[in-house]
């Protein structure tokens, strides 16, 4: 479990000291799946290199939790602890071939040649990326491109895998292909999620969701409890998914119209209507 | 034809003749030894040696000839002005004339030995490229460059930054056309009129590419921290590679040829 006590960070401009994030209280139990949102500014990437080890909080902790009885914690490292994927997948890959690239962070790791050769292959076959072993980055599609980053930093086997916008350049094939992956990863090998996003129908996914208005936490709950509270939601300046917005036109004709998450809970929903 | 297929210098043709599977710092290593003989050489006669251990090369490589053939079309005007000037403006023993240009015996001699030079010096680096993927040939150089880490030259380093460059030529080239296209769609009319016109259209193409690759670098060191890099850290390499036999014989080859280059140019 990864948790945050009390974290705030803020940075010096020119214009004076400005906090980013302030009194941020979080705790990521070990597999689970949380989203990060809010808008622009909000500190949703902060807030995820905070997380991922990345930056030091200027007051506070982000500390990893190694054994609940005894309450053994240390710090984050970046890479092997939290493994994080960017927005744009261009500017994250490093080496000339994929096989090169999934290697890169076993070097710095250190590890031995066989130990290497052995985590490079079981990721290359658990993404299906055998075929492109070769491939330069700039031959694949948006989509492969963003599971080569999701490879390079699953070999150094973290325990959570943050995406930050991972899937905001992708098409919607491919950002489909990308979340079923992890979604994938988290249900097969127990990593913990956590997906920075600004498309809510991602975050449907997690169970709790962490709103981030001004660098402040303005809700840590799940996605439909943030959803039906309309002060969360405006003070988040969430786009609800089609499916929520929906209910809530219909709910000013048929009160006890339930809040729909998913097409598949409106259709339900509208059924019973009749 | 796009910008990056262009450019077949510093490309690698990926390929499992003996002279892809030998090592990369052997490679090297005779690419310069072979450089060096380019420039010992002081007549065309004494290129021969070279010649011909660069012709076996090219042919145990298996690359086809017109990949090299494209490789010596980036420097296809130098060669044509260098022989130009060389036999035009060569004094000497005039052997044709019209007016005030004439064309000199040494001036033909130089011409020819030049051109031989350049075609040499470019088909030598380009058996190294072609044969040789980019991190093998990073990994040589980091090699190449070790012992002077022992007085604080940082050869992984350079080495890494070499790759990360070769990593992203393509990646810059296709963002330099898209900004083209861009500019050019809003009116902008790259490579027409005047040498300066030419040279001030070029300017609202170079301010985004800077910009945009200062940005890319930006991105790029933050994902290789998140990803457990830090400066002067040691690290392990996944290319593990021991010396073979074929990299004996490059290596005896190249010392061969260069040798046979030495003692033409002093004894014959």
């Amino acid at each position: 479990m990864i948790r945050l006590d009390k974290v705030s960070y803020q940075i010096e401009t020119s214009a004076g000291a400005v906090q980013v994030l302030r009194d941020i209280d979080l705790e990521l139990p070990d597999g689970s799946i949380s989203a990060i949102v809010g808008p622009n500014g909000s500190g949703k990437t902060t807030l995820a290199r905070l997380v991922s080890g990345l930056l030091r909080p200027t007051s506070g902790n982000v500390q990893l939790l190694l054994d609940a009885e005894t309450h053994t914690v240390t710090d984050v490292r970046p890479g092997v602890d939290v493994g994080l994927v960017f927005q744009n997948p261009d500017n994250q890959l490093v080496a000339t071939t994929v096989e090169d690239d999934i290697a890169f962070g076993l070097e710095n790791l250190q590890l031995s040649h066989g130990e290497m050769v052995q985590r490079v292959e079981d990721v290359l076959r658990l993404l299906g990326l055998q075929p492109f072993r070769d491939y330069p980055p700039h031959r694949l599609s948006g989509g492969q491109k963003q599971k080569v980053a999701i490879a390079g930093v699953l070999a150094m086997k973290p325990s959570f895998l943050i995406l930050d916008e991972a899937t905001s350049l992708l098409d919607p094939t491919n950002r489909r292909e990308v979340m079923q992956t992890v979604l994938r990863l988290n249900h097969e090998l127990g990593i913990g999620v956590v997906i920075v996003t600004h498309l809510l129908d991602e975050v449907l996914v997690a169970s709790r969701v962490c709103v981030l208005a001004d660098g402040v936490l303005a809700a840590w709950d799940s996605p439909r409890a943030v959803f039906s509270n309309p002060a969360i939601v405006k003070r988040g300046e969430l786009v609800l998914p089609l499916s929520a917005r929906a209910s809530f036109l219909l709910q000013e004709h048929w009160t006890d119209f339930p809040l729909c998450l998913t097409p598949e809970e409106f259709a339900r929903a509208t059924c019973q209507l009749t | 034809m796009a910008l990056s297929r262009s450019f077949v210098l510093g490309q690698h043709y990926p390929g499992t003749s003996i002279v892809h599977r030998s090592g990369a710092l052997v490679k090297l290593v005779s690419t310069i030894t072979l450089m060096i003989g380019v420039f010992v050489a002081t007549k065309t006669a004494q290129y021969v040696p070279i010649v011909v251990l660069l012709v076996a090369g090219i042919l145990v490589s298996r690359i086809p000839l017109r990949f090299f053939a494209r490789g010596l079309k980036p420097i296809l005007f130098l060669i044509v002005l260098t022989v130009v000037v060389q036999m035009f403006f060569t004094p000497g023993k005039i052997i044709w004339q019209v007016g005030f240009v004439h064309i000199t015996r040494e001036g033909l001699v130089l011409a020819g030995f030049i051109l031989c030079r350049l075609v040499l010096l470019t088909l030598v680096s380009v058996l190294l490229t072609a044969s040789t993927s980019p991190i093998e040939l990073t990994d040589a150089v980091s090699d190449l460059l070790k012992p002077l880490s022992h007085i604080g030259v940082p050869s992984a380093e350079i080495a890494l930054v070499m790759s990360i460059a070769m990593r992203f030529v393509p990646t810059i080239l296709e963002e330099t056309e898209r900004i083209i296209r861009a500019q050019v769609s809003r009116g902008a009319r790259i490579g027409e009129g005047s040498l300066v016109m030419r040279m001030k259209s070029l300017i609202p193409i170079l301010i985004p590419l800077f910009v945009s690759s200062f940005r890319r670098a930006d991105d790029l060191a933050v994902a290789m921290e998140a990803r457990g890099f830090r400066v002067g850290d040691p690290r392990t390499r996944y290319h593990a590679r021991h010396f073979q036999s074929i990299d004996v014989f490059i290596l005896l080859g190249t010392a061969a040829a260069v040798s046979g280059v030495i003692l033409w140019r002093l004894f014959l």
